[in-house]
């Protein structure tokens, strides 16, 4: 089965690599979004299995997403990992207690990510 | 005798010729050489910090935590998106203290609902004088939102409320419909890590009407259809990138706007905070500031041409007009209150350039210039001077002012290029040129207006109607 | 003065300004479309970057890269490192190496290194600035040359990239230049040795033994040293804390004080609990604070009543740290609440801050489920 996979992340460079990256190891059905908001008004009518999310983006910020998505009996199921330059234990403990699957600290190996991605998805 | 009095008129009205004749020399002499001082202190600017990499905060622990103070009063349109777009500030900790200053429509509800506010019994961590506060909330969907409920009285006092309840060692102090850069925070309290004297500094103010804002964020930069609004663009770029830049150049800059500025916490609560019997509180601080702080230590406040606050300036006249009125009015309430700074080398270049500077250009100037033309017209009436000589005096200053107005694009040209097309630049261009036929001279009347409703004992903050976000989507 | 003289002054003046204008109106127009141009053509170069990089990372295919490198030159070198800093500040690993390594190998490298003595401000921060995020050791003379610059910035951008290599045999110099200058503050200090990263820690507390003065005064307060044993401290590094124990003793410095009080809590060394606690009563707040986190982090449950005391400090940080270290150590506030001690005392501080921590601490993330 294809899996679907959105990536929100506010640096394109950053976002088509990630992308491209994913689509060597396989994962073919990926949507880039710049902003939460965007992402948000998507994820209404159509969930991804993953969502790779930068805490740090423009509209609504990624804790905010992240708690949306994982505070409704509908979008539980949503994987999330999640990208972010904050580095400290006390954000990445508040990250996975809020029901992050995964947390990536950039700056990040592609390599790594992808194969995290693999791992959540199998 | 008769004809005596007459000489004397006449040569009178001679003198005041000649005085205006100097104030107009030496106020656009001052103007060039302000201009050429923030010339190179932008563009040192510019250069010497397109490397700084901010985002290093994000994963050391070596940063100054900041506390974000919205004053709201009647905002209930705009809050719930002012806030929301503030949330979005990237800081590794902040918090938002909105003080709703006993807003007479439902600001305080609209918040409340938004983000599930819940009140709670905070002590207050300073006590400058505030009226009294009826409640304090926090947000449960975001920690650092807080929400303080006092009885109104005015904008001063609601920033000496937050000041008071805020827990961080900076404070930013912004009016409700400011709307900040993600990276606005981030790159103005760069200034106190970089610089150990530096108790307060302010940001760029532009203009935000026409530009286009999604989800919180300005997207893209445009100009208004109003040329109101475009007349106010030269302005605020002529004010902030030459008039502040070159101020603050030797030190001495007396005014952040209350739109956007930052400040050491432990120095303004020292200093007494907000004074809330003056209507121009933001100004009035700073120069209290210089005046407390100047003759004792080493201390700098700073405007750093870099991070923007965006604001919504006033499309109709009469919001412009009450406007410059209060910031009249503000300017010389702020100097007469720290007159004894003036000429006083105690005060270094505050005492001796930067207050004879406000008070006799920025303060009478509204009322020499505005004397001026009425004394030249009848002057001109009388054949008391050459009309020719009158004619091409009035040219010449007026070219020159346009010199000053188009060198400010050329300066934000030469810099920030924040309007990007060739057509966006030759608009810009053109209400430069026209803002000298008319604007300017619109200015000057407020002002003056301004000067004699102080003398007249009104202290009124003028209401501010504004059109609000959703307008601009 | 002759008035017919001044109405021809009057008119030369009037027209030099409208020429002036219009020379000030075809600048600003010819430097818009120039801008345009350079923009238009820094797009390309992106592109063109961007489809020898990309193939390089996801599928390490090095063919486009060295091709595109070797076209970048003085010109376009401002717009390279605007490019490349994007991929070098967020990758790290095999990736990354393979980036550097691609940029090593092409003649943009030595470029680069010629560029940290160009006579353009620009430049030289850009370049050294690249060269600190590529982390190649071998550009580090360069770099030692680049610290004595006439330019503050251009110095500090030399400090970082050191830094950021974690070029330790460097350090000396490193530190010996900022001890010249005389515009930092500690945050700048604390930041700059942080970004060399956690191996830092030996050859600091090698330093901090000698103490041999080599000390920036600001304020009369000595920050370097204040900055060292922050570090330490940051990263735990107990080896030091014999040290740092010993420079509390001796120091009357509140700033380092301070610091060492942080590093000593960080790293829980409580051998030292005797010398901390005494500053529990300080007269400067900031070290009150500092001193009552150190507590928190020992545990140290007998120094309850102490902290209790501090409840009523003058100090609004004082009292509301001391109610947060009473919490994580599981004091019964309910009971002191209701206690002899607070029973009826609504009103003072003891009482409020420790509503204002009990609010704090329950409402919101109970009812959020955060």
């Amino acid at each position: 089965m294809l899996k679907k996979v959105f990536i929100c992340e506010d640096e394109p460079a950053i976002a088509k690599l990630i992308k491209l990256r994913l689509n060597a190891d396989g994962f073919k059905d990926i949507t880039l979004f710049d902003n939460g908001e965007k992402l948000c008004e998507h994820i209404k009518n159509e969930m991804p299995d993953l969502l790779l999310l930068d805490v740090m983006i423009p509209g609504i910020d990624g804790m905010t997403i992240l708690k949306t998505l994982k505070g409704d009996d509908g979008s539980k199921h949503v994987k999330v990992i999640m990208l972010t330059a904050l580095s400290k234990e006390a954000d990445i403990v508040k990250c996975l207690d809020m029901g992050a699957d995964d947390y990536i600290t950039k700056p990040f190996s592609p390599a790594e990510l992808s194969s995290r991605v693999k791992k959540i998805l199998r | 005798m008769k004809m005596d009095l007459q000489q004397f008129l006449i040569s009178v009205l001679y003198f005041y010729n000649y005085l205006v004749v100097f104030y107009f020399i030496a106020i656009n002499l001052i103007y060039i050489l302000l201009n050429f001082l923030s010339f190179f202190e932008i563009r040192k600017y510019v250069r010497e910090n397109r490397v700084v990499n901010t985002g290093i905060v994000f994963r050391s622990n070596f940063y100054i935590p900041v506390s974000v103070l919205m004053p709201a009063y009647n905002e209930s349109r705009n809050i719930v998106d002012s806030v929301k777009s503030m949330l979005q500030l990237h800081y590794p900790e902040f918090e938002i203290i909105v003080i709703n200053d006993g807003s007479k429509d439902d600001t305080a509800e609209r918040l409340k609902a938004a983000y599930k506010m819940t009140e709670v019994s905070f002590e207050p961590s300073n006590s400058l004088p505030c009226k009294n506060v009826r409640g304090i909330y926090v947000s449960k969907t975001h920690r650092n939102l807080i929400m303080i409920d006092k009885q109104n009285g005015g904008k001063a006092d609601a920033l000496n409320a937050g000041v008071n309840y805020s827990r961080y060692p900076l404070f930013c102090a912004l009016d409700a419909d400011s709307v900040l850069d993600n990276e606005s925070i981030l790159k103005i309290s760069r200034a106190f890590i970089e610089e150990p004297d530096i108790i307060a500094a302010g940001g760029i103010i532009r203009v935000i009407n026409g530009c286009r804002i999604e989800a919180g964020e300005v997207v893209s930069i445009d100009l208004p259809a109003s040329a109101l609004a475009k007349f106010q663009i030269i302005e605020y770029l002529r004010g902030f990138l030459f008039g502040r830049t070159g101020w603050s150049a030797i030190n001495s800059m007396l005014i952040i706007s209350g739109a956007f500025g930052i400040f050491k916490k432990k120095e303004i609560v020292e200093a007494g905070g907000y004074r809330s019997d003056t209507v121009g509180e933001d100004m009035e601080l700073v120069v209290r500031l210089y005046n407390k702080y100047r003759p004792e230590k080493k201390m700098k406040i700073k405007f750093i041409p870099d991070p923007v606050c965006y604001t919504e300036v006033p499309e109709a006249l009469g919001v412009l007009s009450r406007q410059r009125n209060r910031w009249q009015r503000g300017l010389i309430d702020s100097l007469l209150l720290n007159m004894n700074m003036l000429f006083n080398p105690r005060y270094g270049s505050v005492g001796l350039i930067a207050m004879p500077f406000f008070v006799f250009f920025e303060m009478l100037g509204p009322v020499i210039e505005f004397s001026g033309y009425i004394v030249f017209l009848v002057s001109l009436w009388l054949g008391i001077v050459n009309y020719k000589f009158v004619l091409l005096f009035m040219m010449a200053s007026i070219s020159l002012g346009i010199i000053l107005s188009v060198s400010s694009i050329l300066l934000e040209e030469l810099t920030f290029k924040k309007y990007s097309s060739v057509s966006q630049a030759s608009w810009l261009f053109l209400y430069s040129v026209l803002e000298n036929f008319g604007y300017k001279q619109l200015n000057t009347y407020f002002r003056f207006r301004g000067t004699i409703d102080y003398i007249l004992g009104n202290k009124h903050w003028g209401e501010m109607t504004r059109l609000g976000f959703k307008k601009n989507k | 003065m002759d008035s017919f003289d001044l109405i021809i002054f009057l008119i030369t003046v009037n027209i030099g300004f409208i020429f002036l204008v219009i020379i000030l109106f075809c600048y600003i127009i010819t430097g818009k479309i120039i801008s345009n141009y350079r923009d238009a053509r820094k797009k390309k170069l992106f592109g063109e970057l961007e489809d020898a990089f990309l193939p390089l990372i996801v599928s390490n295919d090095e063919s486009g890269v060295q091709k595109v490198l070797a076209n970048i030159g003085q010109k376009n070198l401002e717009n390279f490192i605007e490019f490349i800093s994007v991929y070098l500040s967020n990758i790290k690993g095999d990736d990354f190496d393979r980036i550097i390594n691609a940029v090593y190998k092409s003649p943009a490298f030595k470029i680069l290194c010629d560029s940290t003595t160009s006579g353009d401000l620009d430049t030289r921060l850009y370049s050294i600035y690249c060269l600190g995020l590529l982390k190649k050791p071998v550009c580090i003379d360069n770099l030692l040359n680049a610290l004595s610059d006439a330019n503050f910035f251009v110095r500090m951008a030399a400090v970082k990239a050191i830094a950021e290599i974690g070029c330790f045999s460097a350090l000396d110099q490193v530190l010996d230049a900022l001890s010249r200058e005389k515009l930092v503050t500690s945050y700048k200090l604390s930041e700059t040795l942080w970004s060399f990263g956690e191996e830092i820690c030996e050859p600091l507390l090698k330093i901090l033994k000698t103490r041999d003065g080599r000390i920036i005064k600001i304020h009369e307060e000595d920050l370097l040293t204040a900055s060292v044993i922050e570090i330490l401290g940051y990263f735990k590094y107990f080896d030091a804390s014999e040290e740092i124990h010993a420079v509390l003793k001796e120091t009357k410095i509140n700033l380092i004080i301070k610091n060492c009080i942080y590093s000593l809590g960080k790293m829980v060394y409580t051998d030292s609990l005797r010398d901390v606690e005494k500053y529990l009563d300080s007269r400067d707040p900031e070290v009150r604070v500092s001193a009552v986190k150190a507590i928190l982090e020992f545990r140290s449950v007998e120094k309850i009543d102490t902290l209790k005391y501090l409840l009523n400090d003058s100090d609004w940080n004082v009292r509301y740290n001391a109610a947060v270290a009473l919490y994580e150590m599981s004091f019964d506030f309910q009971g002191y609440m209701f206690s002899p001690e607070l029973a009826g005392q609504e009103m003072s501080r003891a009482y409020r801050t420790i509503v204002h921590v009990l609010t704090e601490k329950y409402t919101p993330e109970a009812e959020a489920g955060i």
